[in-house]
């Protein structure tokens, strides 16, 4: 993969460049935390490289909150037209590697088939500018321990700080050329690139948040502690207000739903964002309920993460952001979770008989 | 990127309800065809994203077998918003449509099976299409028995033509739960009817389909007569929204029921907790 340079001065020279060719989103202040916005000078920025992941992560622009996916009339010619996805090409600044991972994981399973026509269109248009970490944001993330700290692809251009200037990744064609309209890109010595890696593989020490087992053999720790007591424990204490799904970068569930017009002949088809912690999100026609119970529901949303995507797709679908942790009003943390299960089948394990 | 998606995943495409009959109190049947006489090209077990425009999409399995002239048919309870608004729909109107969505039965690996069906309340819907599709063709399946439960003898779905299905060489067995008035046919849960079936082997193959209670029950009572659990096989149902494979709504431990169901073999599920309640 092809390496750049830019002195870490200039930055906002490049972004005001970039401002002229494409629209740029951002995470800018808001309140006491970042939010992604979009702006439209250079010194709206102010994330100046380091935040706490955003409220709500950038995943908004391929998969907004409420999208139209149909409208129809019931007219004298009545028809059902799939709403059409215009929107200008967007570029995405100051994504954490997390986010990176969270948008490259909302890939996987909207462009799978049968592709996502509405994810498809806002993914094409989209253009991903990194930024690496190089601390923890705070007490919540633990993205190194469940693989969210690696990138390796998923983004257009990634930029790393290194003393004082930006290294920077070329992901793609696009990226490059969008690199390109700053003359004050340059080129990497070899020097300084094997400098970067030996910082970066020092770095992951610096995360102090550990996943006690290896994320890979979560799926059978999940099975082996289906029935743990730990989960009436959380359900016990869980709220159902589905706070960490809204937050969430992998989470990519959605409902349906139906919207009368004006003059009751024309309508729409909208699809919200939609929450696996909800009392009804599992609940039939007949009555039933297959997660009825808040406990079944904690464990499906951790399942869910930390075994059912990681199988179907090879990742854990949990990044490590943090987010649900830090707006989950009885802390339910996804960290503490697996750890308390790992202590527990530890304990739980019988001697082998003795000779 | 890849765009070369489907603009009209999510589109429902408009069909015509060119006949509707009230069934029982609560279900109602309507005979569909699509202006442009497209037909659906569905296999028995396969269901559809039924919306009711201005009000919403229900998942609703194809209550008849595939080519029928174009036509095809849905059997509908009223229990809620979409399906009451879908009763109040008559010959003439329009309701949109996505599908054939899912996994239908796998009938052709069940040529020269015996065929026993077991279906309870509703659950008949979803078998219809099967045993209609295996008695046009008879001969190629071995023998075909139906037991048939209900709670009452005012919900017997399809009640005309069980008759034909006899005809037609079903051995056809019906219940209803407790003793009516006027009721001299077999009394008891649909349970009580596997006591009379004889039949082992290999070549036996079981489609159930009922309320999420009766698979527990049958479940035992099949397997317990030796009949095999990777030749057993039953439909889910599950909230679903999406029927795509993407709003996870279906999703039951690791499986996406919409897609990879809703028929699933006895042997797909025995292991996933969430499966069959209890
Ligand atoms: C594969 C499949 C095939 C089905 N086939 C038939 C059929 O042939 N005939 C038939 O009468 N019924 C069938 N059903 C059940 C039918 O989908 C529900 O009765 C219907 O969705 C209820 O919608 P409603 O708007 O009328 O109810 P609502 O007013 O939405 O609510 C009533 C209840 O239905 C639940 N519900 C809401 N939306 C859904 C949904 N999308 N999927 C499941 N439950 C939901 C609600 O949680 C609530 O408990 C099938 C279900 C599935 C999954
Ligand atoms: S944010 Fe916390 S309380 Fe709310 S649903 Fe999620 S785990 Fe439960
Ligand atoms: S589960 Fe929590 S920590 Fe993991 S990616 Fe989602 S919001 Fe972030
Ligand atoms: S119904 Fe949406 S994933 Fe199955």
């Amino acid at each position: 993969m092809p390496y750049k340079l830019l002195k870490r001065n200039q930055y906002l020279n490049w972004v005001g460049k970039l401002l002229d060719k494409i629209r740029v989103a951002a995470p800018v202040p808001k309140e006491n935390r970042f939010g992604y916005a979009e702006i439209s000078s250079p010194e709206e920025l102010g994330y100046q490289n380091r935040y706490i992941p955003t409220l709500i992560p950038p995943k908004k622009y391929v998969f907004p909150r409420t999208e139209l996916l149909v409208n129809y009339n019931l007219g004298d010619q009545p028809q059902a037209e799939p709403q059409k996805v215009e929107t200008e090409p967007l570029a995405l600044l100051g994504v954490k590697p997390c986010d990176i991972n969270g948008l490259r994981q909302l890939d996987m399973v909207f462009l799978e088939e049968p592709i996502d026509p509405h994810y498809a269109r806002r993914r094409a248009g989209l253009t991903i500018v990194g930024m690496d970490c190089w601390e923890p944001c705070d007490e919540y993330c633990f993205c190194e321990s469940v693989g969210g700290l690696s990138v390796s692809s998923g983004y257009d251009l990634l930029f790393t700080e290194h003393e004082d200037d930006y290294i920077i990744s070329v992901g793609s064609e696009r990226g490059g050329e969008l690199l390109a309209i700053s003359d004050a890109v340059g080129d990497v010595k070899p020097e300084l690139l094997e400098a970067l890696r030996e910082g970066q593989l020092r770095k992951f020490q610096r995360f102090p948040l550990r996943l006690s087992p290896d994320w890979h053999s979560l799926p059978l720790l999940l099975t082996g502690t289906y029935r743990s007591k730990l989960w009436e424990e959380l359900g016990a204490k869980d709220l159902s207000c589905g706070a960490c799904n809204m937050v969430c970068p992998t989470c990519s569930c959605f409902d349906v739903q139906d919207e009368v017009g004006l003059g009751a002949h024309c309508g729409k088809k909208l699809r919200r964002w939609d929450s696996c912690m909800l009392e009804d999100f599992a609940k039939v026609g007949s009555g039933e309920n297959f997660r009825k119970l808040r406990a079944e529901r904690v464990r499906h949303r951790i399942l869910r993460k930390f075994k059912y995507q990681l199988q179907r797709y090879g990742e854990s679908f949990c990044v490590g952001c943090g987010r649900c942790a830090r707006a989950c009003l009885v802390k339910i943390d996804p960290l503490k979770v697996l750890n308390e299960l790992w202590e527990r089948s530890q304990q739980d394990m019988p001697n082998p008989p003795s000779a | 990127m890849n765009c070369n998606a489907d603009d009209r995943l999510y589109t429902p495409k408009l069909a015509r309800i060119i006949q509707a009959s009230q069934l029982t109190e609560s279900e109602r049947l309507f005979r569909l065809r699509f202006p442009d006489g497209e037909g659906l090209g569905h296999k028995p077990g396969q269901f559809l994203e039924l919306s009711v425009l201005g009000v919403g999409e229900a998942p609703i399995t194809i209550a008849s077998p595939p080519d029928e002239d174009g036509c095809f048919e849905v059997c509908v309870r009223k229990v809620g918003n979409v399906t009451s608004a879908l009763h109040r729909l008559s010959e003439g109107d329009l309701v949109g449509i996505r599908g054939p969505l899912g996994r239908g039965f796998p009938l052709e690996e069940l040529k020269d099976h015996d065929l026993l069906f077991v279906a309870g309340g509703i659950g008949i819907i979803p078998l219809r299409p099967v045993i209609k599709s295996v008695l046009a063709r008879k001969s190629e399946f071995g023998r075909v028995i139906l037991f048939y439960g209900m709670k009452h003898p005012d919900e017997w779905l399809f009640r005309d033509e069980f008759a034909q299905w006899e005809a037609r060489g079903a051995d056809v067995r019906v219940t209803v739960d407790r003793p009516v008035a006027g009721w001299d046919g077999h009394v008891g849960v649909v349970t009580t009817l596997l006591a009379e079936f004889q039949m082992c082997g290999e070549m036996i193959a079981s489609l159930i389909v009922g309320p999420p209670v009766m698979y527990k029950f049958v479940l035992l009572g099949l397997s317990a007569k030796g009949l095999r659990d990777h030749k057993t096989f039953l439909s889910l149902e599950r909230h679903m929204k999406c029927g795509l494979g993407k709003c996870g709504h279906c999703q039951i431990n690791g499986v996406l029921v919409c897609r990879q169901g809703p028929t699933f073999s006895y042997a797909e599920l025995k292991d996933l907790r969430e499966a069959l309640l209890g």
